[in-house]
């Protein structure tokens, strides 16, 4: 054989073969963007750092600017997770450019309140995740009007629950579901779900971010919607 | 106080709405939606798309091309007890003055004073290290830039040699080829030559 047809034999097939690896490389390693939203001191750093590396923070810092964090593969109980990237999001409200650019890009969007100052009443709160979880909406239908919709609910996590009357963390396994159910049933948070669009457009998920343990068990709940979440709708 | 084009952002420390934004030394109200929506995008545009350049304790310093950000924290924690920072974003002059560093980090502290906050001695110093950093991975940047303008001549010069020398050797092996054809047309022209004579010979006996 002629030495340059040698040559382009050897490249094409060795281009050939590469491509091929990072295909299924990409297929192998393919897991869910997150994009974490909510307003400041909801917990959104905590939430990150924990499915980063495995702990929360032991000082907290205010995030003022968008950052993305390489996220990873692990096992949490039964459920292996495999998340690739994360963006984490301010939460003050000029920020909104940016979030819809995330939100855009996100296989699965999470969305953080303050389950104490809801339950307290705080207008403030009200009012921003109302405008919040109505902003969130908009964007989800717009991706769906140019049919690209997301294959996952909004999720919406509810934090501080250590911090309500009663105190979930501190609450028995057996009563837990009246607990949710109770925090449900109020005005505000059917509102909440009403404007993400209903049941079948939201999933709650409530927790506390206090301690690694409670953790665990916020993100254990979270982590097994989503991996049941598909399960749910073809039934 | 030089005017280095620097803009500041901080979150209140009771963490409520609206943040203090600043634009080049002019406060920017909380109805000036449209400059605080771009300067929030500018930020995180460095921080996403930029790669952080200095970390230490709570500071940190991004660099996307020649635009900057730096994260200082100041003394005063925000109502929850958390780190509450300041962030600096500019762009690095082309030719920085020599008291650029230093002249960046007063910016920051004078814009913690116009918030009614303060940025210890130690901060400052880490700080200072922050914008130095920016610096050198700005001057690497250039002088990288630099040798990759001069790399991607001499590959020019080399693709061109390359070529040339190519475009030499088909003219070299295309004159063989044709020296080839005359010396066989002329091999042909003798023989066909020699062959008629022979014939002549062979038919005029």
């Amino acid at each position: 054989m002629p030495f340059p047809v040698l040559i382009s034999v050897v490249v094409a097939t060795s281009t050939v073969l590469t491509a091929a690896a990072i295909f299924f490389l990409k297929r192998h390693l393919k897991g869910k963007t997150l994009a974490v939203l909510g307003e400041q001191m909801v917990g959104k750093t905590c939430l990150i750092d924990f499915l980063t590396t495995g702990s929360i923070p032991k000082k907290y810092k205010a995030n003022q600017y968008a950052r993305e964090v390489p996220g990873r593969r692990f096992q949490l109980r039964e459920l292996k997770l495999n998340i690739p990237s994360l963006k984490q999001l301010p939460g003050f409200k000029e920020q909104f450019a940016i979030w819809k650019e995330v939100v855009t890009e996100a296989d699965i969007v999470l969305y953080l309140l303050r389950v104490d100052q809801l339950m307290a009443g705080h207008k403030p709160t009200e009012d921003r995740v109302q405008k919040d979880i109505r902003q969130v909406k908009k964007w989800l239908d717009e991706l769906e009007e140019e049919g690209n919709p997301k294959k996952y609910p909004l999720f919406i996590i509810g934090t501080y629950c250590d911090r309500t009357d009663p105190d979930l963390t501190a609450l028995p396994a057996d009563q837990t579901g009246s607990y949710v159910n109770k925090v449900r049933d109020m005005p505000i948070f059917q509102k909440i779900e009403l404007l993400g669009g209903g049941g079948s457009k939201v999933r709650f998920v409530f927790g506390s971010l206090k301690t690694p343990d409670t953790t665990e068990d916020l993100v254990y709940q979270l982590f097994y919607q989503i991996r049941t979440y598909k399960d749910i709708k073809a039934t | 106080m030089k005017n280095l084009a620097l803009s500041f952002l901080a979150q209140r420390l009771d963490n409520q709405d609206p943040t203090h934004m600043e634009l080049n030394q002019r406060p920017l109200a909380e109805g000036n939606v449209a400059e605080r929506q771009e300067l929030a995008r500018q930020v995180s545009e460095v921080s996403i798309d930029g790669s952080q350049v200095f970390s230490e304790e709570s500071h940190a310093a991004f660099l996307l091309d020649n635009k900057f950000l730096l994260e200082t924290p100041s003394d005063q924690l925000d109502d929850a007890g958390r780190i509450a920072p300041i962030i600096c974003y500019g762009r690095v002059p082309e030719t920085p003055p020599v008291s650029w560093s230093s002249d960046v980090v007063k910016a920051v502290v004078a814009f913690a004073e116009r918030i009614g906050r303060t940025v210890s001695a130690r901060s400052q110093r880490i700080a200072g290290r922050g914008v130095d950093a920016i610096l050198a991975e700005t001057q690497k940047k250039s002088r990288m830039h630099v040798t990759g303008k001069a790399l991607w001549g001499v590959g020019v010069l080399l693709i061109a040699f390359v070529y040339h020398l190519v475009k030499a050797s088909i003219e070299i092996m295309r004159l063989k080829r044709r020296r080839k054809k005359v010396l066989r047309g002329a091999g042909i022209l003798i023989i066909v030559l020699a062959a008629l004579g022979m014939i002549y010979k062979i038919l005029s006996r």
